[in-house]
Formats: structure tokens, C-alpha cells, sequence
């Protein structure tokens, strides 16, 4: 399938966002321990 | 010597659950003489799935010397070995994702795509990542001389509800670095596209793209307060240039 330089990047976009999605969360932890 | 008796009785049968409390990864190790390699054993009690932790660890020989170094030829400080396991699966995603039956931020549920949120933790657990809860594993090192004892314990653990057990602040600290750098990057990797994409006039966006972040990945600032988060931003944009510059060949 032939996609458009601006079809290919709008896909690559898509995957960024749903790495930055499954990232954030990770980003922002929460200290239950400190001894 | 009866109540000694008993008291060795109680400690040889706790409970795995108590040990649990006190470490939520107990480690134990041996080491073989012949092979000259020390085995880390280390065992998930925290009832959570595991997404990073370190190790802090002072080795010493039968020659009295003493080895407080990095692990496996990886540069690293001293004493010390981190496992983030987070940041590879992340970057995994969309290189192969729908043969471990999982698609990008969605999860497969019966063949189907499950719409709505993240599923975070399944999906760290599907893709055989983590370090899951109840289970162990056994990190290997090649030693060059002979040991004689290992001062190790696992001082740092970041579970894959986003929480933390932090006994080596330092260590957390960093790991924090390097999560938040790998996100900073791909934000700002996301906003330049975005903003290409949206301008009808550009004929090439993955050029006018890879124009505005090259001097982001190749600009080195120092001497700035965030040095290190500059530096792991910079690090991740250059892996994702390299990935739009592969979608670049794939595209002619």
C-alpha cells in the first residue's frame, strides 16, 4: 500500500501519542517507602 | 537452649509474607567456582508487578580485595545496577506489537481491540516485561577473581502502579531522570509534528520535521541546572529522528 509522506508521518504521530500515554503515568510515581 | 532452638525454628519457617514487609524483593546469591560466575537470585513478595528496580552491591575476594564496580562491562555508579524495564517496552510499541497481540496503547481482548484508557498494567504483564509478582529471576555475573561474600540488597523498587519503595534515594532520583527525559523528548517530538502537519503549505513534513529537531539532538547545553535531563532528551529525539527517517525510506 503507497501512503503520503503526510500519511506516514500522521501514523508515526499516532504511535508517539499512545506512547506518551502509557509513559506519563510512569513519570509521576508515588513514594510508599522511604526507611 | 530450648527458647534458641525455637527462635532458629521460627526464622528457618517465617512466613514468606513476613519477609515480604520487610523487602519487597528479597535477593540471595551463589557463586560458582568453576563457571566464576556470581548468581543474583531475586524473588517478587510485594504482591505488584515490578516495572524497575536497583541493586546496591559490594563484592568482596579470597584475595581480601574488594569490589564495590559496575556489573557486566556497563558503565554505571559505583556498586550499583538499575533495571528499567519500562522504557524498553514503551519503545517497543508499534515494532511489533499486533504479533505479541497487543495493539499500540490498546490491548487485544479475544482478537478484538479493547476501545477507551490505557490498560497499563496488563499491558506490561502481557508483554513479558516486568518483573510479575511471585515470581523470580536470576541475574548472572562473570567474575574475574574469586568470591568470597556479596553485601547485596534491592534498595530501590518501582512497581507498575506507579508506586515506589525508595531506600536509595539517589538511585530513584536518576531512574525519575531518565523516565521524565524519554517523555519530555517524545512531547516535544509530538508537538513539532503536530504543528507540521497542520500547515497545508509544507510539502515535505517529514523534512520540515527532521528540520526543527536536529538542532535540538545535536545542541549540547551543558551547563544548565538540567544538564542530565537535557542530555536523555536529547538522546531519546535522536531515536526518534531515526525512526522517522526510517518511515522516511519506507515512504519512497
Amino acid at each position: 500500500m503507497n501512503m503520503t509522506e503526510r500519511e506516514y508521518l500522521a501514523q508515526y504521530l499516532e504511535g508517539q501519542e499512545k506512547r506518551v500515554a502509557l509513559m506519563s503515568p510512569h513519570c509521576e510515581i508515588e513514594k510508599t517507602t522511604a526507611k | 537452649m530450648k527458647s534458641a532452638i525455637v527462635v532458629m525454628l521460627c526464622v528457618a519457617f517465617m512466613p514468606r509474607t513476613a519477609q515480604a514487609q520487610e523487602r519487597p524483593v528479597v535477593l540471595t546469591w551463589n557463586y560458582d567456582a568453576q563457571q566464576k560466575t556470581l548468581t543474583l537470585h531475586l524473588a517478587n513478595y510485594s504482591g505488584k508487578d515490578i516495572t524497575a528496580y536497583n541493586i546496591s552491591i559490594s563484592e568482596k575476594y579470597t584475595d581480601g580485595s574488594t569490589n564495590p564496580s559496575c556489573l557486566g562491562g556497563i558503565r554505571c555508579f559505583p556498586g550499583e545496577k538499575m533495571e528499567e524495564m519500562l522504557g524498553a517496552i514503551v519503545f517497543q510499541l508499534g515494532k511489533g506489537e499486533e504479533r505479541h497481540g497487543m495493539a499500540g496503547a490498546g490491548v487485544l481482548v479475544n482478537g478484538q481491540r479493547a476501545p477507551g484508557t490505557v490498560d497499563v498494567e496488563r499491558m506490561l504483564r502481557e508483554y513479558g516485561k516486568v518483573f510479575a509478582t511471585g515470581t523470580t529471576r536470576d541475574q548472572v555475573i562473570l567474575e574475574a577473581k574469586d568470591i568470597s561474600d556479596v553485601d547485596a540488597v534491592v534498595d530501590m523498587v518501582v512497581y507498575a502502579d506507579a508506586t515506589a519503595d525508595v531506600q536509595n534515594e539517589r538511585a530513584f532520583k536518576q531512574l525519575m531522570a531518565m523516565r521524565k527525559g524519554q517523555l519530555l523528548a517524545m512531547e516535544k517530538v509530538n508537538e513539532v509534528v503536530k504543528r507540521v502537519l497542520a500547515d497545508p503549505t509544507v510539502d515535505s513534513p517529514i523534512s520540515a520535521a527532521l528540520t526543527e529537531l536536529t538542532p535540538l539532538a545535536t545542541c549540547p547545553n551543558g551547563r544548565t541546572a538540567h544538564r542530565k535531563t537535557r542530555s536523555l532528551v536529547k538522546q531519546s529525539i535522536c531515536k526518534a529522528l531515526l525512526k522517522t527517517s526510517r518511515i522516511c525510506n519506507g515512504g519512497e
